[in-house]
């Protein structure tokens, strides 16, 4: 007998009765297709903030007296602040969490879904309505203060209007983060909750896969850090409304405090950003070494003292700003704590990889892409912690080339690459595996000679956020490989999206249900899922990458092994 | 398509809404410490300002107010009690006082609001601001506030103001609690609604506990 | 929870309120002393921390609630604590030119 429970998620929902189609996704409180739906939203603002990236890199291809000029020098500064609030709040905060996390979350722990659905609704809601106010924002003034929105310049500084509009996009903008922010919040709220109570039978804490353990520790850092950031984005605007002086040192303020408050948040969410796509790293590498995860508990363990130690260390950020020396020294010396659980989990992935038997599908790639990239990322941010150098390089392309390897050759990488990983359990289509290792090929390439020069040019001194450059040989040589390598990195992305979308609309449909072999319970459901996730109650025995005994299960019949293994 | 003929049937986890709740909690409480912060550093810097300030607050009015709310933190309790104990009737009724409480609060805190604008200190601040700024807004021989006193004025305003916000809140939601208790949706077998209204009453209370030494007596 | 605890009287709840209004005339009371900034500071600060936790623990039933609920206040706590000395680590050491 046919239940609706018993159907496939996409074919069966829990949305209110009169909906179809769009409505029944847009009203529905199933986990799985809230994250289908963070997925569209994110890669979508994604594809946009690439363009801006590209656009900015084609500027700066060649110095200021050549003439050539892409961008306005007046436009540029909305351009990178667009680039980044959209990369950042749309992208990359929510990220893995909001689309693997949602999707997957619940599969991984044997759950029904999250913890509380509805509320997982809202979140979504809110960041919809967040990103439509940042991006209406946009439209109607923009704002070239730099994500940070740092004072006095943030308070003082009139909009650029686009359209002639009197309008004060800027208090608009950081409402729209302010929003975005409660969508996070509630988000990590509902995650803590559910991997408390939520997990199956025998799921011990040290039973569950690793992804879920980064989303619990990301989870903890979106709750305690967003509220803060929250609120001080909101003094910025009730500075600009009324004459009250927080941080304007014309009225008495502090600016200085400012920086304190949002890095309070933001440095602990540039560890929101990483965390959960290492988790997926941390799936990808042993399914596709087909053996046990090097030090399972030494990660687990590494992701929760991330997330503490994130917390120590915001006002690196910080050691030009003017603070006292005491602070820089002290928080120069517990930066380099973080580098200790981080480089475990390098250390533990290469570990897996020795003598497994390595399979390059293209998660695997991105993978193994997000270990290189990220090792780049974390090693120059050594530099930058340390005060002497941080002097030399702060505010130059250097900085900027850091973060990317960490941001987007990291964390996006990874996630693209768990993407790739989930993608037939999501849609139960299969993309074109070759095209995927082409497009990696692009964008491995592309994004490694677009920022790497950029670490360069810094070093030699170019400053970041400028329109243009002197007309110097080696500025001029390395921003040409620079664009020329943002060429390549687009073409890759391009190509990844064209995958997804083609392997969304043709791609070869699959019931197939653990293409890759993979020894973690979010496998052991149908592809696509049921709309209840699991058909019966489970009970966990073993270890979530017991590979042998997962291998004796598949000989028993008791788990689903890939049929052509 | 097919669909569901009862939308998804969860199993209620009452201690786990509540572990929800307190999770939200702390993040109004993190929402609260960023002030607290600035407060902090501000009063270290400007501390005899800061002091003045503080002389220009009622400190019977501020005390009186604190009595109000730990009442009617006393009376949520007495509230959720009896409505656990399935006195329906007395748990309305404590609900109401608490509610009146919180009223009350406002009534007292918006007379305090209303003196400090009619000794013109918030549009003072205002004034001094803009004649920091070039601005002409002082008549000649008006005296301009110090940047200290400002800085505690603002703060003074926002923090009060925010929290004023919750009360007004939590007073809404006790209202619509209210309004389901005699529906009868809030009731002996499933009182957490009321539970989680009065964590957050509570919340509000604790967050004034700290406001009130802060601004009306470190003098 | 259980139904025992639950339904005893009234006591409890009005003796922790006697408390907390004996502690906020105490505070009252206490501001007057001249011991300096820092100690009216940390008397009142004290004060107001006693009051908050009895509030914490019995209003808010704390005293009811199993170990992960005090776990969580305890996270809670020590990262407030941590955003406070750390930016004090700066403010405490300004040089005021």
């Amino acid at each position: 007998m046919e239940n609706a429970a018993s159907q496939s998620y996409l074919n069966s929902h829990t949305s209110p009765k009169w909906t179809t189609g769009f409505m029944s996704w847009f009203m529905s409180t199933d986990h799985k297709r809230i994250g289908i739906m963070y997925a569209f939203a994110m890669f979508s603002f994604f594809f946009a903030a690439v363009l801006l990236g590209f656009l900015m890199k084609l500027q700066k291809m060649y110095p200021a007296s050549s003439g050539w000029e892409i961008i306005p020098v007046e436009m540029y500064g909305s351009f990178f602040t667009l680039h980044a609030i959209i990369m950042i709040f749309l992208f990359i905060v929510p990220g893995a969490p909001a689309v693997l996390g949602n999707f997957f979350l619940p599969l991984q722990i044997g759950a029904k879904d999250v913890a509380f659905p509805r509320v997982n609704l809202l979140s979504f809601w809110l960041y919809l309505l967040g990103a439509i106010m940042a991006v209406t924002g946009v439209l109607l003034g923009g704002a070239d203060t730099g994500w940070t929105f740092t004072p006095p310049y943030s308070i003082n500084t009139k909009t650029i209007s686009i359209f002639g509009i009197a309008f004060d996009s800027i208090s608009w903008m950081l409402t729209a983060a302010f929003i975005l922010g409660w969508g996070t919040i509630l988000t990590g709220i509902n995650f803590i909750v559910t991997i408390h109570r939520m997990r199956t039978k025998g799921m011990g804490y040290f039973k569950m896969p690793l992804f879920t353990w980064s989303i619990y520790a990301t989870s903890w850092l979106q709750v305690l850090a967003t509220p803060v950031v929250g609120i001080t984005l909101l003094m910025i605007v009730i500075e600009r409304i009324v004459p009250v002086g927080f941080f304007d040192p014309a009225k008495g303020g502090d600016p200085v405090l400012f920086q304190h408050l949002f890095w309070i948040y933001s440095h602990p969410a540039v560890y929101i950003m990483i965390l959960p796509s290492m988790g997926l790293v941390s799936e990808i590498i042993p399914t596709n070494s087909q053996k046990p995860i090097f030090g399972y508990k030494s990660i687990a363990i590494a992701s929760c003292s991330i997330a503490g130690v994130g917390y120590l260390i915001w006002a690196h950020h910080m050691f030009t700003t003017g603070m006292s020396d005491f602070a820089a020294i002290l928080f120069s010396f517990l930066t380099f704590f973080v580098a200790i659980p981080t480089a475990i989990k390098v250390f533990n992935w290469t570990a897996t990889l020795y003598k497994g038997s390595i399979a390059l599908t293209p998660a695997m790639l991105f993978a193994l892409a997000f270990i290189f990239n990220f090792s780049i990322g974390g090693l120059t941010g050594m530099f930058l912690g340390s005060l002497s150098t941080d002097i030399h390089l702060h505010d130059t392309d250097f900085i900027v080339a850091h973060f990317h390897y960490t941001m987007f050759g990291g964390a996006a990488f990874g996630l693209i690459g768990g993407v790739f990983h989930y993608f037939s359990k999501m849609s139960g289509k299969m993309y074109s595996i070759k095209w995927a290792k082409i497009g990696w090929g692009f964008m491995f390439i592309g994004f490694n000679s677009l920022y790497f020069p950029m670490l360069l040019l810094g070093y030699y001194g170019m400053p970041r956020r400028y329109h243009t450059y002197p007309d110097i040989p080696i500025f001029n040589q390395l921003q040409m490989i620079s664009t020329v390598g943002s060429w390549i990195l687009v073409t890759g992305v391009i190509i990844v999206l064209w995958v997804w979308l083609h392997g969304l609309f043709r791609g070869k449909q699959t019931t197939e249900q653990n293409p890759w072999n993979s020894s973690t319970l979010e496998w052991q459901t149908a592809t696509p899922p049921t709309l209840f996730n699991f058909e019966e109650e489970l009970e966990i025995t073993r270890d979530p990458y017991d590979y042998e005994a997962f291998r004796g299960e598949v000989k028993a019949g008791t788990s689903i092994g890939a049929d052509h293994v | 398509m097919s669909e569901l003929a009862h939308p998804i049937e969860h199993h209620h986890d009452e201690e786990g809404t509540r572990l929800g709740f307190w999770l939200f909690l702390y993040t109004e409480l993190f929402l609260f410490a960023a002030f607290f912060l600035v407060y902090a550093v501000y009063r270290s810097s400007h501390l005899e300002d800061f002091k003045l300030a503080a002389e220009s607050l009622n400190t019977g009015i501020g005390a009186v107010n604190t009595v109000i709310l730990l009442t009617s933190s006393l009376t949520m309790v007495l509230s959720l009690d009896a409505l656990k104990k399935g006195a329906i009737k007395a748990a309305k009724v404590l609900l109401m006082v608490t509610i009146a409480l919180g009223a009350a609060f406002l009534v007292i805190k918006s007379f305090e609001w209303g003196a400090k604008f009619e000794h013109h200190l918030f549009l003072q601040t205002a004034k001094g601001i803009a004649a920091g700024h070039g601005s002409p807004l002082l008549t000649p021989g008006e005296e301009m506030l110090p940047v200290g006193q400002v800085l505690f004025y603002g703060l003074y305003f926002i923090m009060t103001g925010t929290h004023a916000l919750h009360i007004i809140i939590g007073g809404i939601w006790m209202l619509v609690v209210l309004f389901w208790m005699s529906k009868g949706s809030i009731n002996q077998e499933k009182p957490g609604v009321l539970e989680r209204c009065g964590l957050y009453w509570h919340l509000v209370d604790v967050i004034w506990i700290f406001l009130f030494p802060l601004y009306y007596l470190v003098a | 929870m259980n139904t025992h605890e639950q339904t005893q009287s009234f006591r409890l709840p009005i003796l922790v309120f006697a408390g907390l209004i004996v502690l906020t005339v105490l505070t009252v009371l206490l501001s007057g002393l001249d011991v300096g900034n820092m100690g009216a500071l940390l008397i009142a600060m004290s004060l107001a921390s006693i009051k908050a936790s009895l509030v914490l623990y019995y209003f808010m039933h704390l005293n009811h609630e199993p170990l992960i609920f005090k776990l969580f206040l305890g996270v809670a706590f020590l990262t407030l604590l941590v955003i406070f000395v750390l930016t004090f680590s700066d403010y405490s050491f300004r040089v005021i030119a």
